[in-house]
């Protein structure tokens, strides 16, 4: 690294917000994304190391660091929280780190307008918890809100857990100030309508920093509901499920929360609360096959207790096995719904989804089953770490597609992936034409070093099972390093409207190199 | 040689490169004419190559907005032959069409079938899908139904160097930028050729609430928290009525199809903040035709509330302003229909003191993107991770 360039990044932001230190190149060498976390189980926890690391703390020292950068080539990566699951901030051209988290106030928040203004660095718990206090919501919901930002949400087009409701991070933000590559400013806000104007808001929005970083935000809030209702049901099958997932997903009332779990994912989930594995997959491998051992009279529940771990390693190990059990057991699947508003419409809303169920011959669960999900929602990516420690690994992909597309893709990605992964799925974020599907796989290989083989061969069948079968590649997770190379799919020829969007706002090329475009 | 015989060249070289590639009649020349010829493709294959030789002799591409460079040789696009609508699909409520459909002829295609697209106005009716999402024409905000650009869950475009973009039929995605925000605003940087939209079951019964005040303000925030409510309204407007006995008057103009029940909700909240609403059913047209913009007017978004300098000053120009509602945090304003333009150029101006530095920022992007997006992208070498 040039001495130049490090003298000018102390004298914008001075000493005590910059690093070089072993330990924080280390620790921003990835994100949460899984083959980082199969490196690290193979004893190369950073494979891509930054040369430094800054904290901002304004725009126009952003603005000065980016002019640097520029000056003397050196990569930037913006960087949120980190808990981004594609890769989209591993450094692998080295560079500098932008770490937003001092980026941390709110700036404004209008109730009488019902906007909130936030910078980028701004945790979405913290977010919400500061809207709370004049009887507002944001409505954004992530799994990851406490340990996501405000402009990660955005750069990746994220989605909350109440996306039915209150839409995905494009329909809450209303505009954005970012820094481009020359360091230059700009605001999408009051773009003027009826004239010839770029609309630079949707294009910003998901670029992944790789057109510039996102400064601050205004995000739209909503009064907080009056109340708010959940309910579970017990729906024969999947296509059933899918049936009702399609009305609730079309009424008016625009529900909270739609869920549909598939077999396993319901096992994992369990049917109420004493069942209820709280988002372990292994836990919920070894629940269904001790349960159709049982049935079978091969083996007694609690003996398959005993075996633990290692009957968890055998179902990772063995994947065809595991989901063979599961397709054989066609276990039921548990639906969770809610919705929120005033009383009387929760209430109206509510008779109508179970009147909807009872047609379809669904069981009632009551409330139980939605308030477990609503108290153990952000459990799951705090637990996957058993998986690991058994010398596997486990990730997730989220697609979406049409309702009339749904348990087709659904059943061509099971049926792909089942040779190599045990799987499972869940659907959810229900819109008026269609939902996401949220796959999870889990695997282990009995040769550790060909974890990083196995992984890449899962993804590529669940990709190429996707894209043949008419899904988008991700829903709220984004691109990434993970997904770049099949964007040409996605997108046709519009990887090169972003590569042409990328030269004109970054012309030396020096924002998050490498990521979203292959 | 002068303008028109170099026209000629022109038009002769175009034939003469496409010729055996495509029918003839794809290449409309009209000697009187002022542009060099009219494309006229009939697929997007067709466009695609047309697009790629329009590039190869330079000229540029017009579209319903663009306004003529002295020096500079154009070519029309008429996009009438893409007019097929070629899926109706009632389980995910979309369709996918031609983008030369006009609004007005979906529209009663649809409602034959028992669905709407929810948005389209009369000032729409007569122009096709390309020039409503690639022209910024004014659109009739809808709360419930949101706008043409919303609307859409699909495309297919041609960009200027003759590649194919598309975005596959989907809810939602988060697979980089969405490349719509690139398409508005003319035909520079690329035209769309396959549309798919979101579309709704045609209402059973409109029933429309009105609510009459001196001031805006209070209307404004009722407006506001109808759009946030769970049941919105398929339109909300506040409109400036003509003086009555020289007293400001200002009107609250709601619908909602299929939900008499949200309406009368509305009307007990006005009630108690103190006012006196009217509720009708199905009168929702004469709202259309009466206050629906008009597309040659300059009209504003606004995103959040309106500033108050802004509000006062249209309070005090003689203009009956309306102001809809997309949503509750987005608001367009213009002039109603029969006063044809903003009289005293509020808005205008207004937004040109805002906005001027942003606006010529935004120019520069427009223009260098245009010159990036002319030549091929060239292929760079993967990174290997």
């Amino acid at each position: 690294m040039h001495p130049g360039f490090e003298r000018s990044i102390h004298r914008i932001v001075g000493s005590n917000r910059v690093s070089q230190r072993t330990t924080d190149r280390q620790t921003y060498s990835s994100d949460m994304w899984t083959k980082a976390q199969i490196w690290r189980l193979q004893g190369n926890p950073s494979k891509h190391r930054p040369d430094l690391i800054v904290w901002p703390e304004t725009v126009e020292e952003i603005s000065a660091i980016v002019r640097a950068c520029q000056k003397f080539s050196v990569p930037i990566i913006p960087y949120g929280a980190g808990s981004g699951v594609c890769g989209g901030t591993t450094p692998t051209r080295g560079g500098l780190i932008l770490d937003l988290k001092r980026l941390n106030r709110v700036l404004a928040v209008d109730h009488d307008g019902y906007t909130v203004h936030a910078e980028a660095g701004v945790i979405g718990e913290v977010l919400e918890r500061t809207v709370n206090r004049v009887g507002c919501t944001v409505g954004h919901f992530p799994s990851s809100i406490y340990c996501s930002t405000v402009g990660g949400w955005i750069s990746t087009r994220s989605a909350g857990q109440y996306s039915s409701r209150y839409g995905k991070i494009e329909d809450i933000v209303l505009g954005v100030r970012f820094v481009d590559g020359m360091g230059r400013v700009w605001d999408t806000r009051n773009s003027p309508e009826g004239i010839r104007s770029l609309n630079l808001l949707p294009l910003i929005t998901g670029s992944e920093g790789i057109l510039g970083v996102i400064t601050d935000a205004h995000l739209r809030m909503h009064p907080q509901p009056q109340t708010a209702g959940f309910r579970g049901i017990e729906v024969p099958d999947i296509q059933t499920g899918l049936e009702l997932v399609r009305i609730l997903g079309q009424m008016n009332h625009r529900p909270l929360l739609v869920r549909l779990y598939d077999p396993l994912d319901t096992a994992v989930c369990g049917l109420d609360k004493s069942e209820a594995t709280d988002g372990n997959l292994v836990q919920g491998i070894q629940s269904l096959i001790g349960r159709l051992s049982s049935k079978l009279g091969f083996m007694a529940q609690e003996k398959m207790d005993d075996l633990g771990s290692s009957m968890q390693a055998f179902g990772l190990t063995y994947p065809s096995v595991s989901n063979r059990v599961t397709r054989l057991i066609r276990e039921s699947c548990l639906l969770v719904f809610g919705f929120d508003g005033d009383e009387e419409g929760v209430a109206r809303s509510m008779r109508y989804a179970l009147q909807q169920a009872d047609k379809l011959e669904c069981i009632d669960l009551g409330e139980a089953p939605g308030i477990t999900w609503l108290q153990t929602r952000h459990d799951a990516s705090f637990r996957q770490s058993s998986v690991y420690a058994l010398g596997g690994f486990i990730d997730t992909m989220e697609v979406a597609t049409t309702y009339d597309n749904l348990y087709r893709l659904y059943d061509r990605v099971m049926r792909a992936t089942a040779p190599y992964a045990v799987t499972m799925a869940h659907f959810s974020h229900a819109y008026r034409e269609g939902c996401s599907i949220y796959f999870t796989f889990g695997a282990r290989h009995r040769n550790p070093t060909q974890l990083e083989d196995l992984y890449r061969r899962v993804w590529r069948m669940a990709m190429n099972t996707v894209i043949e079968n008419g899904g988008t590649l991700s829903h709220h997770h984004g691109i990434g390093l993970l997904k770049r190379d099949r964007m040409r799919d996605e997108l046709g020829a519009g990887v090169d409207a972003i590569r042409a969007l990328k030269e004109a706002l970054d012309p030396n090329q020096i924002f998050n190199p490498g990521k979203l475009i292959p | 040689m002068n303008r028109k015989q170099k026209m000629a060249i022109l038009a002769t070289e175009l034939q003469t490169r496409l010729r055996g590639r495509l029918p003839s009649d794809r290449i409309l020349v009209e000697p009187q004419g002022r542009d060099v010829a009219t494309l006229c493709p009939e697929t997007g294959a067709e466009l695609s190559q047309l697009l790629a030789t329009v590039r190869e002799l330079q000229l540029l591409l017009k579209d319903p907005t663009t306004r003529r460079t002295s020096g500079k040789y154009y070519v029309g696009l008429d996009l009438n032959r893409l007019s097929r609508i070629l899926d109706l699909d009632v389980t995910s409520h979309c369709v996918t069409i031609q983008s030369g459909v006009t609004l007005g002829s979906l529209e009663q295609w649809l409602v034959i079938h028992g669905w709407s697209l929810g948005w389209v106005h009369s000032g729409l009716e007569q122009h096709t899908v390309a020039e409503v999402l690639q022209s910024s024409l004014p659109t009739f905000p809808s709360p419930r139904y949101t706008d043409p650009i919303r609307s859409v869950r699909g495309y297919q475009g041609i960009l200027p160097s003759g590649g194919e973009v598309w975005n596959k039929t989907g809810p939602a995605r988060a697979t980089g930028p969405n490349l719509l925000g690139m398409f508005s605003g003319g035909y520079e940087l690329g035209v769309l050729t396959r549309i798919v939209f979101s579309i709704h079951p045609v209402p059973t019964n409109t029933t429309v609430a009105e609510v009459t005040a001196t001031s805006p303000q209070d209307l404004l925030s009722l407006a506001g928290l109808e759009c946030r409510s769970p049941h919105k309204p398929h339109r909300i407007l506040v409109c400036k009525l003509a003086p009555k006995r020289k007293k400001q008057r200002w009107k609250l103009v709601a619908s909602w199809n299929d939900s008499e029940a949200a309406a009368q909700q509305f009307a007990d909240r006005t009630r108690f903040r103190g006012h006196d609403p009217i509720i009708h059913r199905g009168c929702d047209p004469d709202v259309l035709e009466e206050y629906a913009p008009r597309t040659d007017n300059f009209f504003t978004g606004i995103a959040g509330k309106i500033p108050d300098e802004l509000l006062s000053k249209m309070e005090r120009s003689p203009a009956r302003w309306i102001i809809g509602f997309r949503n509750a945090h987005e608001l367009q304003l213009w002039p109603h229909s029969e006063d044809h333009a903003d009289p005293d150029d509020i808005t205008r101006k207004w937004f040109h003191d805002q906005n001027h530095d942003v606006q010529e920022q935004h120019k520069k992007l427009r223009k260098s993107l245009i010159q990036k997006l002319t030549i091929d992208a060239e292929n760079t070498s993967r990174e290997s991770v």
